[in-house]
């Protein structure tokens, strides 16, 4: 197993499922998780300011290359070619890096406010980018100006696309569904079906719908169409006794289409929303998961496990984990879920890592 | 791994007794949904279509493989499951979620009804007041809603990364740890009272409120904002600094204390809070039957300008638009408060402080319904003036 880098040994274990560990951590919490669509090259952005990327190999990873903005970089994403990532942050711009030629990052687009999300649109050739001023933008990145600006009722939390379904949450539980053969006009805007602020989202593979997670522990169901309304539903998880953690990652498995949720308790789960069952609930490390994703051919599952998120109401650790925080030093880890088998024969692959071996 | 590619003809009809083993292709046996909206043409889609499951296994495939999927000891049973892929458990009870509560049932009930008209108070006070004891997330300073589907009760969400963005700036700009962490704290506090208000006053649902109470509320309204921009510096320490966090990224980096723009951006929540308490009291004379949208549209939109002028230098115009439809129901509800908490937090600073004090101004707009020459309609009170005015 990988060395865990020094922690308060006085903590529980932080990988307690045994997942291969990604070094060298970053220093800071970890944004978001991109895998390459076509290898599996792995990128992380971090609160550190830096963006680095990985290649995943069986049972080992090696660290690739890194670039840096001048502020906390929240997201990231693959170009459909698999040789470009976008990033981009609190410092409002996001920079195009061709990693794989080895080229320098560029700046394609700008915002008012910290950039929240971000997807690239491969039947459009555009990145959309969501940020808290309220827009929604399109960019070509050969122009400096945006193709399109949307208008959003609020700050933009999370997105999700797959053409032509694009969602959007933003605060104040809004959902705005749109149809990017037409993305001037909103298709639908909905109120979330769950009471508090949205966390993430997903799209059904077969855009029938999304899933739209909160902060309260409670992932919902929803689907587009009206005629299937009766199939909506909502689901609770993370939640620990009376503790409700938000869930803060939704995946859906590339070839299963189940799906995996990731949450603040530090728990990620999967699920198939059709026969609306758990599949598998993973031990429940000792911090909050922000983010996590799966591989282009859902091979590989990518978490990350950083100190600080969610629990700000207690102050003694908003305390202590702004003080790490400002300092970066804190302790991150990326950690990787190698599935070998599809997730509903998921006993054989259990087994297989309780004999230890483990790849 | 289905090695064939022809569709499996039992799965087409809806039985097919290998499931995933199964060496034809399972398709979904009806093709796609309506192209009223353009998604998702099955036809288009190159996946996997195996896991098509739209149409609910007729047959009723055996409950007994719905077993809880809490550990390693209940794999086989998933097992057997897995082959039968259809189960539609519509018994909410079974597998997902760990503990049961009515929250489930409710969902059910409630059908997708995009407009909940809260027509019961009482119900809705239940619902808000469970909410709060089982349901309250780690991460308070959220917005809320009672009903799904339904729109925010309370407004003013900020995301974690929100607030750590705002803390790393202030980080950066030299402020210390303990004036983040002060700030910090107010934030939270001041929405747990929005909070607590909600549930003392549930039933404020921005309709009998704001009809009681709008028209009052836009004369006013051009002088509570105005009023805004001078009584900001000292007041709006602690909103003015979930200002600049909420703000963050606007371009106008001046001091922190009571930018106006901020201020008034920030009135909403704190707006939001004071509203709900004085909604309580329209309540008792506005609910004569105006519960209707028209009321409120105008006012609403005689606001937007209103707010668009200050927050034109931090926001482009066109974006008031939008937020404000959606603000509106409760932001012309709350409007009415304006001038009285401009006048509140006058007199401290501090949270506390602000919180009675909210409380006190609470009582005025009862008494301002009394001071008016004419009501409109939909404003004359119900019950007898108190004594004060007789």
């Amino acid at each position: 197993m990988a060395n865990l880098s020094g922690l308060n040994t006085g903590v529980a274990n932080p990988n307690p499922n045994k997942s291969f560990e990604v070094l060298p951590a970053p220093s800071d919490s970890v944004s978001s998780l991109s895998f390459s669509p076509k290898a599996n090259y792995l990128v992380a952005t971090s609160w550190d300011n830096q963006v680095r990327c990985w290649e995943i190999l069986p049972g080992s990873s090696q660290p690739k290359a890194s670039i840096s903005h001048d502020f906390p970089v929240l997201c990231s994403t693959w170009k459909d070619d698999g040789t470009t990532v976008f990033s981009g942050g609190c410092d409002k711009l996001v920079k195009m890096w061709p990693l794989m030629s080895g080229g320098q990052p560029t700046q394609v687009a700008a915002h008012d406010a910290p950039i929240k999300e971000m997807a690239w649109i491969q039947q459009m050739n555009l990145l959309v980018t969501g940020s808290w001023d309220k827009t929604l933008r399109y960019w070509d990145t050969r122009q400096a100006q945006p193709v399109h600006t949307q208008q959003l009722p609020e700050r933009c939390y999370a997105l999700t696309v797959l053409y032509p379904l694009m969602v959007v949450g933003t605060a104040d539980r809004h959902l705005i569904i749109y149809n990017l053969q037409s993305p001037q006009t909103e298709f639908k805007r909905i109120t979330s079906p769950l009471k508090y602020q949205t966390r993430c989202l997903a799209a059904f593979p077969d855009q029938q719908g999304f899933l739209v997670g909160s902060i309260e522990g409670r992932v919902g169901v929803h689907h587009l169409d009206d005629s299937q309304q009766s199939k909506n539903f909502t689901f609770k998880c993370h939640r620990e006794g009376n503790e409700i953690y938000s869930v803060n990652s939704l995946n859906f498995h590339p070839v299963h289409h189940t799906f995996a949720t990731a949450g603040s308790d530090g728990a990620f789960n999967f699920w198939d929303k059709d026969s609306k069952q758990r599949l598998k609930a993973m031990a429940r490390c000792p911090y909050p998961i922000p983010c996590s994703t799966f591989n282009n051919d859902g091979s590989i599952f990518a978490y990350a496990l950083s100190i600080h998120f969610g629990i700000l109401n207690r102050l003694l650790h908003l305390l202590l984990l702004l003080r790490f925080a400002m300092t970066g030093a804190r302790v991150l880890k990326i950690i990787i879920q190698l599935q070998q088998r599809r997730i509903s024969i998921f006993i054989a692959h259990w087994k297989v890592r309780l004999k230890g071996s483990l790849v | 791994m289905n090695r064939r590619k022809e569709p499996c003809r039992n799965f087409q009809r809806g039985s097919c007794q290998y499931g995933d083993r199964c060496k034809f292709l399972h398709v979904a046996p009806q093709q796609s949904k309506p192209s009223t909206f353009g998604f998702g043409a099955q036809s288009a889609l190159h996946l996997a279509q195996n896991t098509q499951q739209q149409k609910p296994n007729p047959f009723g495939f055996g409950v007994s493989g719905n077993s809880q999927l809490k550990g390693a000891s209940n794999f086989g049973a998933r097992n057997q499951s897995s082959s039968r892929p259809f189960e539609n458990k519509w018994t909410r009870s079974s597998s997902i979620a760990s503990t049961t509560s009515t929250s489930p049932q409710q969902n059910d009930s409630l059908p997708q009804a995009a407009i909940h008209k809260c027509t019961d108070p009482e119900l809705c006070k239940r619902q808000i007041v469970e909410d709060f004891k089982n349901e309250a997330p780690l991460w308070k300073l959220t917005c809320y809603g009672h009903c799904k589907n339904g729109p925010c009760d309370i407004i003013g969400d900020i995301s974690f990364e929100e607030l750590r963005a705002a803390a790393y700036e202030d980080a950066r700009r030299g402020l210390s740890l303990q004036s983040i962490v002060e700030r910090e704290r107010n934030l939270l506090n001041s929405k747990l009272i929005e909070f607590d208000n909600l549930l003392r006053n549930p039933y404020v649902l921005r309709n009998p409120n704001s009809s009681g109470t709008s028209l009052f509320a836009v004369t006013n309204s051009n002088a509570s904002l105005i009023g805004a921009q001078t009584n900001a510096p000292p007041s709006f320490s602690s909103f003015s600094q979930l200002g600049v966090a909420t703000n963050v990224g606007s371009t106008i980096r001046t001091s922190v204390p009571g930018t106006p723009p901020s201020a008034v951006f920030n009135q909403p929540s704190s707006f939001q809070s004071n509203g709900q308490t004085s909604g309580g009291f329209a309540m008792k004379f506005g609910t004569s039957g105006i519960g209707s949208q028209l009321p409120t549209q105008p006012s609403g939109s005689s606001l937007g300008p209103n707010s668009s002028h200050f927050n034109n230098s931090v926001r482009a115009a066109g974006s008031q638009h939008f937020s404000f439809p959606a603000v509106s129901p409760q932001f012309s509800g709350t409007s009415n408060a304006s001038p009285n908490i401009l006048d509140g937090p006058q007199v401290a600073p501090t949270t506390a402080h602000q919180a009675s004090v909210m409380e006190k101004q609470n009582v005025s707009p009862d008494d301002s319904i009394w001071l008016k020459e004419e009501w409109a309609i939909g404003e004359i009170p119900v019950e007898a003036p108190p004594e004060r005015f007789c």
